[in-house]
């Protein structure tokens, strides 16, 4: 992992779901993420297929990665394909929801 | 996909409005148990019914409306075919609620005008609803038991303006009045409840993998349940025992399943309004008086509030913070939301909706009831 895309990683988890409490990578919301100045890249899906989050979700990853140095434009292709489930969710997610 | 900012947003004034309406109905509903409750004792005291109106068609369907503005992209995956469209219905619904309780209060002749004015608010909402079903890419069984929602909430005050005129006119039958309750209390709130409560609760307890069968046999068996009641038969009560006992049985498959493991503030009011809705089922054969009332003030009531501790948080958040989420700090939707009111506030209404029918004083306890829930939803629109 290059040191932009370490960062971007960080960043993302700085990314909440508003009415779980955890991040975008904790909940294993990110299928892929590219970050190559000017550009970075990133797809991702969403607990629920129409998540009332839809919009607000793919606009903070947006406004996150925007803040690599160097990066200009950011793409967020949100997709359904394959589905999120629960064995996406990180040993930390699972232990905030109070399963561990 | 490529994400744009905010595309599928419903202007914050359309789900607010008809919430915060709603709101003010739940008072002025609430007021009148408490001052007059001898008018809920029996049916049809002109009282009794504009506070049924208030309640049941100003605060439930009030939010019910809101909800599903919001609630219908969801569902359908797609955008809302016209949202500016909700205005309208709003002026048209709030007016009509308006007119329908002073109408049937102080002014008879009202009542035709309210419930005209409401039977054209719902007749656009579910032109609207039509149009937005004919634009989703796939189909389930929420959409179906939406669907259904949007049937009843049309041929509700179809049936009740027919029984408004019917009496000016001289062609009244008391049977109609069943008709419209059933597809009031049962088409509209019942339907609306289990089937939409279905998404909300797997969405609230992070919950998957929950098949939708039961769901669609739920639906099935009610409505056929409020058709056998229409027509007097027995086979319809049973039939909405049975899709109670559905309701449960989904209920239990949800919170075995889900990943979130402590119950949030809304998902415990749906469950003790699951307790009333039973409670209201099993006496109905007995009193329905007292059914009307736990399913009104129990069951509607506590689902109702619960669920508006989860829906006005994510409007808010929605329109406030959403456009600084990933920028800076915004606080989550429980961080938004004074809990201890809101649980104060369920624990008042429940002890208030389980005594009114048998100590009418207890009106006044659910009205108690009714200010720290108006209060948690101010500070959360404060925060």
């Amino acid at each position: 992992m290059n040191p932009l895309e370490e960062q971007a990683w960080n960043l993302l988890r700085t990314v909440y779901d508003p009415e779980l409490g955890l991040d975008v990578v904790n909940l294993g919301l990110v299928y892929e993420l590219k970050v190559e100045p000017p550009r970075a890249y990133v797809r991702m899906t969403l607990t629920t297929p129409g998540c009332p989050l839809h919009d607000s979700m793919g606009e903070a990853v947006r406004q996150a990665l925007s803040r690599i140095p160097g990066v200009e434009a950011v793409e967020v292709e949100l997709t359904f394909d394959p589905p999120w489930t629960p064995a996406r969710l990180s040993e930390e997610a699972r232990r905030l929801l109070g399963w561990i | 996909m490529l994400a744009t900012a905010y595309n599928r947003v419903i202007p914050f004034a359309i789900p607010a409005g008809f919430l915060f309406l709603g709101e003010a109905f739940f008072l002025a509903a609430s007021l009148l148990f408490a001052l007059h409750p001898e008018a809920f004792a029996v049916p049809r005291h002109p009282l009794g019914l504009a506070g049924a109106h208030l309640f049941l068609l100003g605060f439930g369907v009030g939010v019910l409306l809101g909800a599903m503005h919001q609630l219908l992209p969801v569902v359908l995956e797609t955008s809302l075919y016209r949202p500016e469209w909700g205005y309208p219905v709003m002026v048209l619904w709030s007016l009509g609620v308006v007119l329908l309780a002073s109408g049937f209060a102080w002014v008879p002749s009202l009542v035709p005008w309210g419930g005209g004015l409401v039977l054209v608010a719902l007749l656009f909402f579910a032109y609207h609803a039509y149009l937005t079903f004919r634009q989703a890419p796939r189909w389930n069984r929420v959409a179906t038991a939406l669907a259904w929602v949007v049937f009843y909430l049309v041929l509700t005050p179809f049936l009740g303006l027919l029984q408004a005129l019917s009496q000016r006119y001289g062609f009244y039958d008391p049977e109609r009045l069943t008709w419209h309750l059933l597809a009031g209390l049962g088409g509209v709130f019942l339907l609306s409840i289990l089937g939409v409560g279905y998404k909300l609760l797997s969405m609230f307890t992070l919950t998957h993998g929950v098949d939708e069968r039961v769901l669609g046999l739920l639906l099935f068996a009610a409505n056929l349940g409020f058709l056998g009641l229409a027509m007097g038969e027995r086979l319809g009560y049973l039939l909405l025992l049975l899709s109670y006992a559905l309701a449960l049985y989904d209920t239990w498959r949800i919170l075995k399943n889900r990943m979130k493991k402590a119950l949030d503030i809304g998902v415990r009011h749906y469950l003790l309004g699951l307790f009333f809705l039973g409670l209201a089922l099993l006496v109905l054969p007995f009193n329905p008086v007292w059914a009307a009332l736990w399913f009104a003030l129990g069951f509607v009531g506590l689902v109702v509030t619960g669920m508006l501790y989860k829906i006005l948080p994510f409007l808010v958040w929605t329109h406030r913070y959403a456009p600084r989420a990933g920028k800076e700090k915004v606080p989550l939707l429980k961080e938004m939301l004074p809990e201890g009111a809101g649980y104060g506030a369920g624990a008042l209404l429940a002890l208030g909706a389980f005594l009114f029918p048998l100590f009418p004083g207890a009106g006044w306890v659910y009205l108690l009831g009714v200010f720290p829930h108006v209060y948690a939803l101010w500070e959360v629109m404060r925060r």
